[in-house]
């Protein structure tokens, strides 16, 4: 998330969302779930992309999956 | 340390690293080789592209600017004396497009090319003629969606190829400045699955996995390296060995090898002479040589057969400190960019230092092969002016400010007949149950044009539609380029003899068309109509994305009342509102 959103790392917590976070738009939320996926080497599905609002429910979500 | 080592190939595999990658490359303390400024007209999210672009013109130390242009509205950019494009004009116009934006009926079986061939060929010519940029364009692929469900066919595979076929013979015909990017020859690269990503084409509308931005932003890249190298202005020569054969302070004037037919000397009298001819150009040629000032002088003007003389030099440095030094300061003396010279020495060493003490500018060193000597200077277009060796743009600049002598006035009024010329309909309704699901969506999803910016579920709007004291309006938009479908929403809630503007937003697709006039117009009479009010009230809420309608209420007519926690209030009687917008397109009430 510090990188794709250019913040520092220390700054995010449970909560912070597009709410909180100025530069997480529809766009930087795509690319934070390509990174996320990269990274993680899972995949999410249609319906939960735009679920994963804050830190905390990705989170939740990239334990609660698994890996490619 | 170079940029190039701060991305590794390995940075391209993941788009975290890339970006963090991107970033720290982008804002390191190297001096930059150029700058390259891109603008992207689109009709589809093109941004993901844009950290795979920066990656390779950081790689050559190309400083980047790169900016987006509205969607879908490419004509309207090229008309607004104000647009981005015309404000700050770019080396490189990428003009991206997918055909089932470009021409909405591209999906039908039934579907031919002929209109979308016209707007095409339009909006090429336009830019063409009303830019100095070179301008990028990409073949069409097949629709996305159809791409994804197998659904091709050989009709409308036929009916695309005209266009890419189209796209090929503007190429020859204006090869200055237009360019193809063949994102069919990319696509079949790789399968279906791996260049799109159905999910992003769904919810964001942007359809590209990295192997195939990656293989665009390379097109995009090369085009970039082409243009983005400065000129070079001067040229700084070393003398013993590369403008003649021999070392003067040893050989003596009789040793030296500079002859016009024999050899070895023949070389150096050429390589002299390709010297002058870019002199005669306009090439400022200098000298930096370890020797004593007058040895050199010995040859230079006194020399039977050396070609240069002193009159051709602007300045020189002839004695025994470190070159670099003697470059820089030359550099200052003429006020030019050190990446603006190019320096020519026969010493591996010499060209070594001068080559890590000022990397902006450019060291040849003389090849061995005298016969490869004479060539040096003209071969690559180390020395082309971007006008000498592109007549076209050269003739379109003067274009370009012969247009820009015209008033303003004139530039309007060639907007009004293109919105003329777009045949636009739209239809305002009041949102039932149809069409519940897309407003939801919309009040979730639109940023830019939205004066309030409430998200409100489906059921949340199902509660202002079945309440007596509220009302949601729709806007639906068709042209002659396609049906929009549902663009706008407008939500009003009584209060009193007063009515309040809860929500009002459009689709950034319909901007640039007056249609945000119309849906408020209309609106707001079938409203006073209705509900008998005689006052009305509404909001402007700033966010970061939503600044381009901080004055919409007050064109519309409403009075600021007052500013509070910086939420703009204001108010308005009943009045007449203008209806100039019915000049441009017919308007449905139901």
């Amino acid at each position: 998330m510090s990188q794709i959103f250019d913040i520092d790392p220390s700054s995010i917590v449970a909560e912070s969302s597009p709410q909180t976070i100025e530069r997480w738009d529809s766009l930087k939320h795509m690319q934070l779930i390509m990174a996320l996926e990269d990274e993680f080497g899972i995949r999410f599905s249609d319906d939960d992309i735009p679920e994963l609002t804050s830190f905390k429910l990705i989170e939740d979500a990239i334990n609660a999956s698994e890996p490619d | 340390m170079r940029r190039l080592e701060l991305l590794p190939d390995v940075t391209l595999e993941s788009l975290a690293s890339l970006v963090a990658a991107v970033d720290a490359a982008e804002n390191v303390d190297i001096p930059w080789h150029g700058q390259i400024r891109i603008h992207f007209l689109r009709n589809f999210a093109i941004e993901p592209v844009e950290p795979y672009l920066k990656y390779y013109l950081l790689r050559k130390d190309l400083e980047p600017n790169i900016s987006f242009g509205g969607y879908d509205s490419m004509e309207q950019e090229i008309l607004d004396p104000d647009s981005l494009l015309n404000s700050n004009p770019p080396d490189i116009i990428v003009l991206s497009l997918l055909i089932e934006c470009f021409d909405r009926n591209s999906t039908v079986s039934d579907w031919t090319a002929d209109r979308a061939l016209a707007r095409l060929n339009s909006l090429v010519n336009n830019l063409i003629a009303s830019t100095s940029s070179v301008i990028l364009l990409n073949t069409m692929l097949p629709p996305v969606d159809l791409m994804l469900t197998g659904n091709l066919s050989a009709h409308r595979s036929s009916e695309r190829e005209k266009i890419n076929d189209r796209l090929v013979g503007l190429t020859k015909e204006k090869p200055a400045r237009v360019v193809l990017s063949d994102w069919n020859h990319h696509l079949s690269m790789m399968s279906t699955v791996e260049a799109i990503d159905s999910r992003f084409w769904k919810l964001s509308q942007a359809p590209f996995k990295r192997d195939f931005l990656n293989l665009y932003a390379q097109d995009i890249a090369e085009l970039a390296y082409e243009m983005g190298t400065p000129t070079k202005k001067c040229l700084i020569l070393d003398c013993d060995n590369t403008l003649w054969g021999g070392v003067i302070g040893e050989d003596g004037r009789d040793g030296i090898h500079l002859h016009p037919t024999e050899l070895p000397g023949k070389y150096f009298h050429l390589f002299q002479q390709s010297i002058l001819s870019l002199h005669e150009r306009g090439i400022m040629i200098a000298l930096c040589s370890k020797n004593n000032e007058q040895d050199v002088w010995d040859v230079i003007g006194s020399h039977p057969n050396c070609p240069l003389k002193k009159d051709h030099l602007v300045a020189w440095r002839i004695n025994w400190e470190n070159k670099a030094t003697n470059i820089a300061s030359i550099a200052e003396e003429l006020n030019i960019g050190l990446d603006s010279m190019v320096f020519v020495d026969d010493s591996p060493q010499e060209c070594a230092l001068v080559q890590e003490l000022l990397p902006e500018v450019m060291t040849i060193q003389r090849p061995a092969n005298l016969a490869k000597m004479v060539g040096v200077l003209t071969a690559g277009r180390l020395f082309d002016s971007p006008t000498s060796s592109n007549e076209d743009r050269f003739r379109t600049q003067m274009y370009q400010q012969e247009a820009q002598r015209k008033d303003e006035r004139n530039k309007f009024d060639n907007l009004t007949v293109y919105l003329k010329s777009l045949s636009t309909e739209t239809t305002i309704v009041r949102v039932r149950d149809e069409g519940l699901v897309r407003v939801a969506q919309l009040t979730q999803k639109t940023n830019q044009f939205n004066l309030t910016t409430r998200r409100y579920s489906e059921a949340e709007i199902r509660k202002f539609v079945d309440s007596p004291d509220a009302t949601v309006f729709s806007m639906s938009v068709a042209d002659r380029y396609g049906d929009m479908g549902v663009t706008g929403v407008m939500i009003a809630r009584r209060k009193g003899s007063s009515a309040v503007i809860d929500t009002f937003l459009l689709s950034c697709r319909v901007l640039g068309r007056q249609l945000e006039f119309a849906f408020i117009d209309q609106c707001m009479r079938q409203i006073e109509n209705e509900w008998r009010i005689d006052s009305w009230e509404t909001e402007y809420i700033p966010t970061r994305k939503n600044s381009q309608v901080s004055d919409f209420w007050d064109r519309v007519g409403f009075e600021r009342k007052k500013v509070k926690s910086e939420t703009q209030y204001y108010s308005a009687g009943k009045f007449s509102r203008p209806d100039e917008y019915l000049n441009i397109m017919n308007v449905h009430v139901e």
